[in-house]
């Protein structure tokens, strides 16, 4: 009986430091060839699986003359190794180009670098920050509801008839704003009941930068902490993060920085939201943010009356590529479906597709008008076309 | 004819007793503070952004201070560069212009 007890235990001790170490050789195979921290590497087209020929079809589109969409700065990485990059109108390696609604994705990883960190929770109410919001609707409002723009805040990111009326203008540049946005958008009355109603809006994540502020507590914590959260340890060092007078980030616009190092944002997404063996952002954070539609649009309401801005699926500050039942396809129909992007104003896109080990950033001055914006869904097929190698 | 000149007064009277008539400056000054002094552009390069905007306000940059002050709709806002430059330009004031009401909004001729 006792040797069969310790037949036992020998078998399930093995079985346990054969199952750790498979566990851990997977972890290793996830681990790239290197970490772009000092520099991104580089890699031939050819070698990297892309057609010349073929690229030279997207580039051409990319940089395709003034009159139609503006490029500025372009850059492809494939499996963490730089392939192409390219700068037009004046931009370089060096210039800082505006990141507009990009800077969105950035205040997504920065909150969830905060609830790695035990600062901040996904159901935290808003109203423990900010008592403004201890009232009808706006008192159950939660730092999830805030991420998945479902807070319900009567909100016209942009105004259909005048672009110069829109509530994303006010609420930067009003006198009872700038001073301290996050506290203008916690007064905003709220049209929904959380988690009713998607509205994207730059309301929602300079509220959530407020609440980092409230949370944290200490102003020079507060805004050391992207730096030495996020920013330092990816070596991200041309990003700038603009604040209001009350020294709370902005969130929702506000970031600058060269193309080059917003990639790494999109590396670490890849890596799981590790970095050089260090965890940056929870284990379940990147599927939650890149992959998980807001609840919100799956409501049967929300089948009818979408807004412009609400037909494409969303996360946590990162636009998806899921179809919604609304929808006949999905967004982006040439991409694959975990295509996953931070967009701008003006054309600013970075694109990572996890299943291909690519991200795409492109940066541009785009006019308002369709004719005069990059599409999105073309970069797509001409840059999927060309890593095919489909016939030349 | 006549319901155009009433539309017309309507959208003037609209138009000056906005009560966000500070944003055309406010968002001038920290905009352009962040074109001069983030972006490093040059000021021939703002000045092109500011038209193709078709903001209704005019701004002049102060080097020394690294600052942008502009006008329009009869408010004066001013933005400047922080100290520690990872936080760029923010909106430092935003006052009524007297000295652009007494000039009966000329700044289109400036």
């Amino acid at each position: 009986m006792r040797s069969r007890l310790k037949l036992i235990s020998i078998v399930a001790g093995l079985s346990l430091v054969l199952g750790l170490h498979r566990i851990s050789n997977a972890e290793a195979a996830g681990e790239p060839d290197y970490w772009p921290t000092q520099d991104w590497r580089t890699k031939s087209l050819e070698s990297a699986g892309f057609s010349k020929t073929r690229f030279q079809k997207l580039l051409d589109y990319v940089w395709e003359d003034e009159g139609n969409h503006k490029s500025d700065a372009f850059v492809v990485i494939k499996d963490g190794y730089v392939v192409y990059e390219g700068y037009d109108r004046g931009y370089n390696p060096s210039k800082k180009h505006m990141f507009w609604s990009l800077s969105k994705s950035l205040t997504s990883t920065l909150i969830g670098a905060a609830v790695h960190q035990g600062i901040l929770s996904l159901d935290m109410k808003a109203k423990d920050f900010y008592p403004e919001m201890n009232r009808e609707k706006a008192k159950d409002v939660t730092l999830r509801h805030i991420l998945n723009m479902s807070s319900g805040f009567k909100f016209y990111e942009e105004n259909p008839i005048n672009i110069a009326l829109s509530d994303s203008i006010f609420v930067y540049y009003a006198k009872d704003a700038y001073q301290d946005v996050a506290l203008k958008v916690a007064k905003t009355k709220l049209k929904h009941s959380p988690d009713e109603q998607f509205n994207y809006g730059t309301h929602e994540p300079m509220l959530a930068m407020g609440i980092l502020k409230k949370a944290i507590g200490n102003i020079k914590t507060y805004e050391n902490f992207p730096f030495e959260a996020l920013l330092t340890p990816l070596n991200m060092k041309s990003i700038v993060l603009e604040r209001d007078k009350s020294k709370t980030f902005l969130g929702g616009s506000g970031g600058w920085g060269v193309a080059k190092d917003f990639a790494k944002l999109g590396f670490l997404m890849l890596q799981n939201g590790s970095w050089e063996g260090k965890r940056i952002l929870p284990k379940n954070w990147v599927k939650f943010a890149t992959q998980t539609v807001a609840p919100a649009q799956l409501r049967r309401d929300n089948q009818r009356g979408q807004q412009r801005l609400n037909i494409e699926s969303y996360g946590a500050y990162w636009w998806l590529n899921k179809k919604l039942k609304m929808n006949k396809e999905r967004p982006y129909p040439s991409a694959p479906e975990d295509l996953f992007q931070a967009m701008g104003f003006r054309g600013q896109t970075m694109g990572v597709i996890p299943s291909l080990g690519l991200i795409v950033v492109r940066m541009g001055s785009d006019g308002r008008k369709p004719k005069k914006k990059m599409k999105r869904d073309k970069l797509y097929r001409l840059l999927l076309a060309s890593l095919r190698g489909d016939q030349e | 004819m006549k319901n155009l000149i009433v539309l017309s007064l309507i959208a003037l009277v609209s138009a000056s007793s906005c009560k966000f008539s500070e944003a055309p400056s406010a968002g001038l000054a920290k905009e352009m503070c962040s074109c001069l002094f983030v972006a490093e552009q040059t000021e021939q390069y703002c000045r092109q952004v500011t038209r193709e905007s078709g903001i209704l306000a005019n701004w002049e940059a102060n080097y020394a201070k690294q600052q942008v002050v502009a006008r329009g709709m009869n408010y004066v806002s001013v933005a400047s560069m922080d100290e520690d430059s990872r936080f760029g330009c923010s909106i430092k004031t935003v006052n009524l212009d007297s000295d652009s009401q007494d000039k009966s909004n000329d700044w289109g001729n400036r």
